[in-house]
C-alpha cells in the first residue's frame, strides 16, 4: 500500500465513519434517556436516503430536499416513540415479552417501514447523486494526492451535524432537560421539566440523526430498501464502543470504526468489513461496559 | 386441582400425538400437506429453543438464524462435500450449532439486554455474509445442491420419512421442553429472568444457567436447521437472513412466551400465515411487522394467554361467584416450623469496611448474632443498613472485614455459595416470581434434594404422575408452619400483602437455614398482620434457627428481640438487649438528633 | 398557602398514608416527623402529585390541585426538594441552578439574574464552585446547591425531604437556619426530618407520623416537651 492509497483510505473510513458515528449518536440519546433505543435506526437512515434521492431527483434544491427529509423523519420519530415504544409502559417487566419488548416493537416498525419504501421506490438498488458537487468524482489534489471532493464535503457536514448536537445537548435548556430526566425522572418533573415532552424530543432528535446520515450517505453507497440493518449493527457497534454512554466516546469510536473497516477491506476484500465487527464482540466479552464507557454497578 | 388433571391426561395427550403423526402422511389431503409439516415442526423445534430462552430466562436473541444456518450447513456439507453419512453428519451439524452456542453464551455471561442483542444480530448478520461468500464451501446464494435426504433408501417415500424424523424430533424436543417447565429448572430459569440478584441468593449460579440456556437454544436452532437441510435438499444463503430470526421471534411472541405450549401454537401460526401471505408477498414484511407490534402491544400473553383467559371466563361462569376469592382467614395461628437438617448457627461479622466512590457506608462494623435468637439491626436513615445486609448476604463485597457464618469464613464467597452455606434472605421488596404459584416460589427455596430431575422422577412424571411429591410436601410443610398452606395454588399477585410476606419468609424457611437475614419483613402491614410475622419468627427462633432483622416497626423490634445493634453513620453505636438500647442517650441523639442546636436566628447564612 | 384535607394513599397493596390532614400559611414552616417508613416521604411525594391519592384533597393557592401535573405544580411555586437531593451530576453548578428556573411560567432574564446573584450571596460556595460538575460537589455544598435550586423557581411553597440527611452536623445546621430565614419572605415551608430536634427548634409547628397517621401534633415547642415524641421513635 502507498502512502497516498493510505490517505485515501483513511478518508474514505473517515467519511463512513462519521455516518456511523452520527447514527450511533441517535442511539446514545435514546439510551440516555429511556434506556431503549431503536433497532430500526439504520432503516430510517435509509428512508431518509430514499426521500432525499427522491427529492433531488424530482430537481428540489438541496435545501428544500433536507427540509422534505428533516419533516418527514421528525414525524417518524414521533410516531415510533408514540405508537411502538411508549405504549409498553403499561406492561411491567415481568409480563410476557418483558422488559425487552421495545426491541421487537421498534424491529417491527423496521420491517413495515422497509416494506413500505419497497412499495414506493422499487427493490432495486439506487445512486444517489452527489450533494455537494456536479459530479461524484470530482477530484480536488492536495499535494499529490487526490480526493474526492464528495467525501470531504461530507466529512465536513457529519462533524458540523456531531457539532450541532453537541452544541444542543451541553449548551442549551434542551440538553440540560434531557441530563436531568436521564438521570431521575421524578426529579425533573419537580424541577418544572415537562418529562413527556423531553422524552418524545429525544425520539425525534434520534430520528433527526439518522435524517443527517441518510442523507449523507446516500453519495457514499448504493441505496437500497434493504441496506438498514447493516448500519443499525453497526451504529450499535459504535455506541457500544462508547458504552452508550460517552458522547465523546461514540464519535471517536465511529471514526476508528469506519477506518479500520476501510483498512480491513483493502487488506482482505471478501471479509474485511467483518473485522471491525468481531473485534467489537470480542471487546464486548472483555470490557463489556465499552472501550471509552463508564463501569455501572449492576445490583439492585 | 384442574393442573393434576391436566397432568394425568398428559400421556393420552402424547399418545394422540404420535397417532397423529403416524397417520398424518396418509390423513393428509395431498403432499402438500406433508411437506407443511415437515416444516411445521422443524420451525417448532427452533421457536420452542428461543421460548425457553427469551421466554424463561429473559434473554434476547436476534441471532437465531445463525445457529440454524451453522447447524444447516455442519450437516450439509460434510455430508456432500465429505461424503460423510446422515447419522454422522447430523450430529456434527448439532456439535457446531452448540459449539457456536457455547461462544455467544460467553458474551451472554458478560453482558445482558441491549448488548445481548446488539451481539446475537451482528452474530447472525455474520454468520449470513459468511455463508454468501464463503461460495467454495457454502455455494453462496446459489446453493449447495444434492444433500442428501432421510429416505432411508425408499426414496418414493422420502417425504414421509422426512415428515417423521421432523415429527419425533419435535416431539421428543416438547417433552423436554414440558419437562423443563414443569421442573425445578423452569422455576430457576424464571427466578433469573425476574432478578438476578435474587437468584443468586436462593443459590443459584447465575452465569452457568445463563450461558447453558442459550448454548440449548442454539443446540434446538441448529437442529431446526440440520432437519432443513436434509428436508429441502438444497441449502442457499439466502435461507438464513434476519427475517428468519425475525420470523422465529414472531411464531414465539404470537404463540405466547414463557409458555410451554406457546411454540406450537405460533409456530401453527406463522406457517399459516406464510402460506396465505405467499399471495401478497409484495406486502409481507407489513404484515409481519405489524403482527409483531400489535401481539405485543395488545395482547401480550399470546395466544395461548388468550386461550387461558377464555378458559377462565368459562370456568367462572360454572362456579359460583365468591369461588374465585377465597376465604382469608383474619387470625392464622403458625405451628412449629418442620424439623429441618440443619440448626441454628451463628453469624459474626468483625471489622467490616465498605465505602462508595470515596463515601464510607460501613466503618469497622462488629456484632456477632448467636445461635438461636433473634437479632435486629436498627438505625436513621443512611445509617447503612442495607449495605451491611447486602455485604452479609454477598450481593456486595465489603472492602476488608470478616464475615463468620458458624464455622465458615464466607466474606470472599458469591451469594449463591453464602445460600448454600445456610444463609438465607428475604428482601424489602418482595422478590416473589409473579409467574409461579406460591408453592412454586417456596419450592425455588428448597435445596436440591437426592433424586431430585432422577430417572424415576421423570418416569413418573412422563406417566402423568406428580413427580416431585417430596419436594410438595416439603413446601407444604413450611408452608403450614406459617399457616398459609390453603394459598399454596395461588399466585402471589392475588394475594393481600400480609400475606406475600409470609410467602416471603416461607421461601427463606425452604432453605433450610442456618441463620435468616430478613429485610423489613413487617413494612407495610397493619399491626395485626406484624403480630403473625412476630409469632411466626418465635416459632422459629424456638424450634433453634438464627434471624437477624433490618426493621424499622420499633415496637416490633422490641417486643421480639433478644438483641439490638444499633448504627449510625456506618458505626455501629449500641449493641445490648431492647430496654437498654432505648434508653441509650446516643441511640436517642442518632433518632431524634442531638440537643445541641442552637434555638433559630434570623439573618443569611455562609457555606462551612 | 397550601391545605392538605384527609389524604390517604396507597402504594400497590400498601396504604402508606391514611387520613392526614395539616395547612401551612404563608411564612409559617412545619415540621413533619417521624422514624424510617413512617410515610413522611410518601407524604411529600402525594401533594406533588408523584404519588396519586387514593382519598382527600390538597388545596394550593386556595385551588384544588388534584390531577395537575407535577412539572406544571412546580412551575407555579408548589415547589419539592427530593430526598437525595437529586443533583445532575454531570451537569455544572450552575446548569443546575438553571434547571428549575428556566421553566417558570413568567420566566423573565433580570428576575433570573437577581436570584442567581441572591443565591451566591446565601451560598458563596457555589459561586465559587459554579463551574464544576454537580456530582463533585461535597454532600453539604449539593445539599445548598438542592436548596438554591429550589429558591431559584421562586416557591410560595417550599418542601423539603429530609436536607439534613447524611451531612455532618454543623453543616446540617445551616441549612436548617438558611431555611427559618425564607419564612420571613413570607414561604410557607414543610421540612420532612427524620432528626426531630434540630427541626423543631426551627419550626413553628410539628406534625409526627407514624405507620402512615399522624400520631402527634402541636406547636414546636410542646412537642419538644412531650414525652411522646421519643416513643413514637424508639416505641
Amino acid at each position: 500500500m502507498t502512502l497516498t492509497n493510505f490517505i485515501q483510505l483513511l478518508v474514505t473510513g473517515m467519511a463512513m465513519g462519521a455516518i456511523y458515528a452520527l447514527t450511533a449518536k441517535g442511539l446514545f440519546i435514546a439510551h440516555l434517556t429511556t434506556n431503549r433505543v431503536n433497532f430500526g435506526q439504520g432503516d430510517f437512515l435509509m428512508a431518509a436516503s430514499f426521500i432525499s434521492l427522491a427529492a433531488i431527483g424530482a430537481g428540489l434544491p438541496l435545501p428544500l430536499a433536507v427540509l422534505a427529509v428533516v419533516t418527514v423523519l421528525s414525524l417518524m420519530g414521533w410516531g415510533l416513540e408514540r405508537f411502538a415504544v411508549r405504549p409498553l409502559d403499561r406492561f411491567g417487566a415481568g409480563r410476557a415479552g418483558g422488559a425487552l419488548a421495545w426491541i421487537l416493537t421498534t424491529a417491527g416498525m423496521a420491517l413495515i417501514l422497509q416494506n413500505t419504501v419497497e412499495l414506493l421506490w422499487g427493490k432495486s438498488s439506487q445512486y444517489s447523486p452527489p450533494l455537494f458537487s456536479d459530479r461524484r468524482d470530482n477530484v480536488i489534489t492536495v499535494g499529490q494526492i487526490g480526493f474526492f471532493l464528495e467525501e470531504l464535503l461530507i466529512i465536513l457536514a457529519a462533524f458540523a451535524a456531531v457539532g450541532a448536537f453537541w452544541w444542543a445537548l451541553f449548551r442549551t435548556r434542551w440538553g440540560r432537560d434531557v441530563y436531568t430526566v436521564a438521570f431521575n425522572p421524578d426529579a425533573a418533573s419537580l424541577l418544572g421539566i415537562d418529562v413527556r415532552r423531553t422524552v418524545t424530543s429525544v425520539w425525534i432528535i434520534a430520528a433527526l440523526l439518522a435524517a443527517v446520515s441518510g442523507i449523507l450517505v446516500g453519495p457514499l453507497v448504493t441505496v437500497h430498501p434493504h441496506m438498514g440493518l447493516i448500519f443499525t449493527i453497526k451504529a450499535l457497534a459504535v455506541a457500544s464502543l462508547g458504552g452508550f454512554a460517552n458522547p465523546i466516546g461514540i464519535l471517536v469510536g465511529g471514526i476508528l470504526f469506519g477506518v479500520a473497516e476501510a483498512l480491513a477491506n483493502y487488506w482482505d476484500s471478501k471479509y474485511g468489513d467483518l473485522y471491525p465487527l468481531l473485534f467489537v464482540m470480542a471487546m464486548l466479552v472483555l470490557k463489556p461496559s465499552g472501550i471509552f464507557g463508564e463501569s455501572k454497578a449492576d445490583i439492585r | 386441582m384442574s393442573v393434576q388433571n391436566s397432568r394425568r391426561l398428559a400421556p393420552v395427550g402424547w399418545l394422540l400425538a404420535i397417532i397423529l403423526v403416524a397417520a398424518w402422511p396418509s390423513l393428509a389431503p395431498n403432499p402438500f400437506f406433508v411437506h407443511l409439516g415437515q416444516t411445521f415442526a422443524y420451525t417448532a423445534i427452533a421457536v420452542i429453543g428461543l421460548n425457553i430462552l427469551l421466554g424463561l430466562s429473559g434473554q434476547m436473541s436476534l441471532g437465531q438464524a445463525g445457529f440454524y444456518a451453522i447447524g444447516a450447513y455442519g450437516s450439509a456439507i460434510t455430508a456432500t462435500s465429505f461424503g460423510w453419512p446422515i447419522w454422522l453428519s447430523m450430529p456434527f451439524g448439532l456439535l457446531v450449532a452448540g459449539l457456536m452456542g457455547v461462544l455467544l453464551g460467553l458474551v451472554a455471561l458478560r453482558t445482558r439486554g441491549l448488548y445481548l442483542a446488539m451481539a446475537t444480530l451482528a452474530f447472525g448478520f455474520i454468520v449470513e455474509i459468511w455463508a454468501q461468500r464463503a461460495v467454495d464451501l457454502t455455494g453462496g446464494t446459489m446453493g449447495l445442491f444434492g444433500v442428501p435426504q432421510l429416505d432411508f433408501g425408499d426414496f418414493r417415500n422420502v417425504a414421509t420419512y422426512t415428515f417423521w424424523v421432523c415429527a419425533a424430533a419435535l416431539i421428543l424436543v416438547q417433552l423436554g421442553s414440558d419437562w423443563v417447565f414443569s421442573s425445578s429448572s423452569g422455576r430457576r430459569l424464571r427466578a433469573i429472568k425476574e432478578s438476578e440478584s435474587f437468584a443468586q441468593t436462593v443459590g443459584l449460579n447465575v452465569p452457568l444457567w445463563r450461558t447453558a440456556v442459550f448454548a440449548a437454544s442454539a443446540v434446538l436452532a441448529g437442529l431446526a436447521g440440520v432437519l432443513f437441510a436434509h428436508q429441502s435438499g438444497f441449502v442457499s444463503s439466502d435461507a438464513f437472513s434476519i427475517r428468519l430470526s425475525i420470523a422465529l421471534l414472531i411464531a414465539a411472541v404470537i404463540g405466547g412466551l414463557g409458555d410451554t405450549r406457546g411454540p406450537l401454537l405460533g409456530t401453527a401460526i406463522l406457517v399459516a400465515i406464510a402460506e396465505v401471505i405467499a399471495g401478497f408477498h409484495t406486502i409481507g414484511l407489513i404484515i409481519y411487522g405489524g403482527i409483531l407490534l400489535a401481539v405485543l402491544l395488545l395482547v401480550p400473553e399470546g395466544a395461548v394467554g388468550m386461550l387461558r383467559a377464555a378458559v377462565k371466563l368459562v370456568r367462572r361462569a360454572d362456579l359460583p361467584a365468591t369461588a374465585s376469592e377465597a376465604p382469608v382467614p383474619q387470625a392464622l395461628t403458625p405451628r412449629p416450623p418442620p424439623p429441618g437438617t440443619r440448626r441454628g448457627g451463628s453469624l459474626e461479622v468483625v471489622g467490616l469496611s465498605k465505602a462508595y466512590a470515596g463515601v464510607v457506608a460501613l466503618r469497622d462494623v462488629s456484632f456477632s448474632v448467636a445461635p438461636a435468637t433473634i437479632h435486629a439491626l436498627i438505625g436513621p436513615n443512611g445509617a447503612g443498613k442495607s449495605t451491611l445486609i447486602n455485604c452479609v448476604a454477598g450481593l456486595y463485597r465489603a472492602d476488608s472485614g470478616s464475615v463468620r457464618l458458624g464455622d465458615h469464613e464466607v466474606a470472599s464467597l458469591s451469594a449463591h455459595q453464602r445460600a448454600r452455606l445456610g444463609l438465607a434472605r428475604s428482601f424489602q421488596n418482595l422478590q416473589l416470581i409473579s409467574g409461579l404459584t406460591v408453592i412454586e416460589n417456596v419450592m425455588l427455596g428448597l435445596p436440591r434434594l437426592a433424586g431430585e430431575g432422577g430417572v424415576r422422577a421423570v418416569m413418573r412424571w412422563l406417566a402423568g404422575l406428580p413427580h416431585e411429591e417430596a419436594e410438595r410436601a416439603r413446601a407444604i410443610a413450611v408452608l403450614d408452619a406459617l399457616a398459609i398452606a390453603h394459598l399454596a395454588d395461588r399466585t402471589p399477585g392475588e394475594l393481600p400483602y400480609g400475606h406475600r410476606k409470609l410467602v416471603e419468609l416461607a421461601r427463606a424457611l425452604a432453605q433450610d437455614p442456618s441463620v435468616m437475614l430478613l429485610d423489613e419483613p413487617v413494612a407495610g402491614l397493619n399491626p395485626l398482620e406484624a403480630q403473625q410475622i412476630a409469632i411466626a419468627l418465635r416459632r422459629l427462633r424456638d424450634s433453634g434457627k438464627t434471624i437477624l432483622l433490618v426493621e424499622h416497626n420499633m415496637e416490633f423490634v422490641m417486643d421480639l428481640s433478644d438483641r439490638i445493634t444499633v448504627l449510625d453513620h456506618g458505626v455501629v453505636i449500641a449493641d445490648d438487649t431492647p430496654s437498654v438500647v432505648q434508653a441509650d442517650k446516643r441511640v436517642i441523639a442518632a433518632y431524634l438528633g442531638a440537643d445541641d442546636i442552637e434555638a433559630p436566628e434570623s439573618g443569611k447564612v455562609t457555606g462551612p | 398557602m397550601i391545605a392538605v384535607e384527609a389524604i390517604s394513599a396507597r402504594i400497590g397493596a400498601v396504604e402508606v398514608l391514611s387520613d392526614i390532614s395539616f395547612s401551612v400559611a404563608p411564612g409559617a414552616l412545619l415540621a413533619v416527623l417521624g422514624a424510617n417508613g413512617a410515610g413522611k416521604t410518601s407524604l411529600l411525594r402525594s401533594v406533588s402529585n408523584l404519588l396519586p391519592l387514593s382519598g382527600g384533597r390538597v388545596t394550593y393557592d386556595r385551588q384544588d390541585i388534584s390531577g395537575i401535573a407535577p412539572h406544571l405544580l412546580a412551575r407555579k411555586g408548589l415547589v419539592h426538594v427530593p430526598q437525595g437531593r437529586q443533583i445532575v451530576p454531570t451537569l455544572s453548578v450552575l446548569d443546575n441552578l438553571l434547571l428549575g428556573a428556566s421553566h417558570l411560567s413568567q420566566n423573565d432574564p433580570d428576575m433570573m439574574r437577581k436570584n442567581l446573584e441572591d443565591e451566591f450571596t446565601r451560598f458563596p460556595v457555589l459561586r465559587e464552585r459554579q463551574r464544576i460538575p454537580g456530582g463533585s460537589l461535597s454532600g453539604g455544598e449539593q445539599q445548598m446547591l438542592a436548596v438554591s435550586r429550589a429558591l431559584m423557581m421562586r416557591p410560595k411553597v417550599l418542601m423539603l425531604d429530609e436536607p439534613s440527611l447524611g451531612l455532618a452536623p454543623q453543616v446540617a445546621r445551616a441549612i436548617l437556619r438558611a431555611l427559618r430565614s425564607l419564612t420571613e419572605q413570607g414561604v410557607a415551608v414543610i421540612l420532612v426530618e427524620q432528626i426531630a430536634i434540630g427541626a423543631l427548634k426551627i419550626a413553628d409547628n410539628g406534625l409526627v407520623l407514624r405507620n402512615g397517621q399522624v400520631a402527634l401534633r402541636g406547636s414546636a415547642t410542646e412537642l419538644l416537651a412531650d414525652r411522646g415524641l421519643v416513643e413514637s421513635y424508639l416505641g
